[in-house]
């Protein structure tokens, strides 16, 4: 009998949801030539998502993709009763820059999920989904990848476009893309949420099929490195 | 009684003598690394390795590439990085790091203090693209004990990527290898963003396709000896 009670003890320690706890978060990007648009990093419970790969993205996620706009996604976490902080780095993070901050995450709140744009890029985005926040007083160091909402064709023309569903990227923060490109793609055949394939990018910056540099805005995958410290 | 003694002397471990007053011997801390190139076509330069306190890190990502950590991932020449101020001399192999083949050697020390570990070596086709480890922990490693991890390619940020052969000092461009000059778009330590190639439209490159690579790019195997 008292085996038995241990047991259910234990079943109700393992789904009981985690109490508030105080977080210490700093995320890098690790690119060499990308800047991120505004992060959104929120706490929440296991019922929502920001993006989930196989999944179409929603159009927040879309706006977010394309545009850097956080606004949409801010009110989902929000309507959720989630924990965020919206623009840690008050703008741009640019290339192996840092920001750092607290998260102070409500009872049941225990999943941790971030995501910013990519610039340049059509529709890349730097993406965490749902990590099981530690209990454990420490400090905790997962590595980011790039995804594709799969809403936009990568076309790689630089053009201003931001809006959701308008082709084209758009700017470069760096001040390095070329003009007048006639397109990498007019297609995107996995259209939903997917690992970036990483941009292609040419070394012409007057003509040729890109507008991004070859040289600059590749990637290579983790993007970003984000360490969570549990106090 | 006796049994009580040998006790004691177990718990020395090896401090027991005829005389009482000799000191224990100091405690060695020697490694065996052993690194692995994983690439398909990049040559890793002789590869550096110090042991070193908790106060020197050989670079950060987001800070400025030291001048000993440029000469490296300009050149390949460790011999600056691994007579760093702050750290403790290391070891520099002299023997290059060829695709698909594994490297060994000891390194040692005496000082209870040097519980950290940084390795470095060149993508010597590359402009200016290292990998290794800095400020790695082996503190808690008992004799035996093997510890494995996976590196990643860093640009150093100091020079562009131009893959001209010029600038290339590994065997695809025989060019130059440190310039103090700094003249790369983004001017700190980040990841590297790979190699383009003259296969994949950039006909100003020494590259080519077989020098391209994606992360990992070293093993590294550390065994306390």
């Amino acid at each position: 009998m008292k085996k038995v009670l241990f047991s259910g003890l234990m079943a109700v320690a393992l789904s009981t949801p985690v109490l508030a706890q105080d977080l210490d978060i700093t995320i890098t990007n690790l690119t060499h030539g990308s800047h991120f648009t505004p992060l959104l990093v929120a706490a929440h419970t296991d019922t929502i998502h920001l993006f989930q790969t196989g999944a179409v993205a929603s159009a927040n996620l879309q706006a977010m993709a394309e545009g850097g706009d956080i606004s949409g996604l801010t009110s989902d976490v929000d309507a959720a009763a989630a924990d965020k902080v919206a623009d840690p780095a008050a703008g741009l993070l640019a290339p192996g820059a840092s920001t750092s901050f607290s998260l102070s995450t409500g009872a049941g709140n225990d999943y941790l999920s971030t995501v910013a744009m990519i610039l340049p890029s059509n529709d890349g985005f730097v993406g965490l989904d749902s990590l099981k926040i530690p209990t454990a007083p420490g400090s905790y160091t997962y590595k980011l990848n790039a995804y594709d909402a799969g809403t936009e064709a990568n076309d790689e023309i630089v053009n201003g476009n931001g809006a959701p569903g308008l082709a084209g990227i758009p700017a470069d923060p760096l001040g390095k893309n070329g003009m007048n490109a006639t397109g990498v793609t007019t297609t995107e055949n996995n259209t939903k949420i997917h690992i970036h394939r990483g941009v292609l990018g040419d070394t012409d910056l007057a003509a040729g099929s890109s507008d991004l540099d070859s040289r600059i805005h590749r990637w290579l995958n983790p993007v970003a490195r984000i360490v969570v410290t549990v106090k | 009684m006796r049994y009580f003694l040998l006790s004691v002397c177990l718990l020395g471990l090896g401090a027991c003598s005829d005389n009482d007053n000799k000191p224990a011997p100091a405690e060695t801390f020697d490694y065996k690394v052993s690194l692995m190139n994983l690439t398909n076509g990049q040559p890793f330069s002789p590869p550096a390795a110090i042991l070193h306190d908790d106060t020197y890190s050989a670079w950060s990502t987001g800070q400025s590439a030291s001048v000993e950590l440029e000469t490296l991932a300009e050149s390949g020449d460790a011999s600056q990085l691994v007579n760093s101020p702050g750290s403790n001399p290391g070891f520099s192999s002299t023997d290059v790091l060829t695709p698909g083949a594994l490297q060994s050697f000891d390194i040692s020390t005496t000082d209870k203090l040097l519980t950290q570990l940084t390795l470095a070596t060149m993508l010597v086709n590359t402009n200016d693209a290292f990998t290794g480890l800095t400020g790695v922990s082996l503190e808690g490693m008992q004799k035996g004990d093997v510890r494995v991890y996976y590196s990643q390619a860093y640009d150093a940020g100091t020079e562009f990527n131009d893959e001209l052969a010029a600038n290339i000092p590994g065997p695809a461009g025989g060019g130059e290898g440190f310039n103090a000059a700094r003249n790369d778009v983004t001017a700190v330590v980040t990841n590297h963003g790979g190699v383009v190639s003259q296969d994949d439209g950039y006909a100003g490159s020494a590259l080519t396709e077989a020098d391209r690579f994606d992360n990992s790019v070293m093993r590294i195997e550390v065994m306390r000896l």
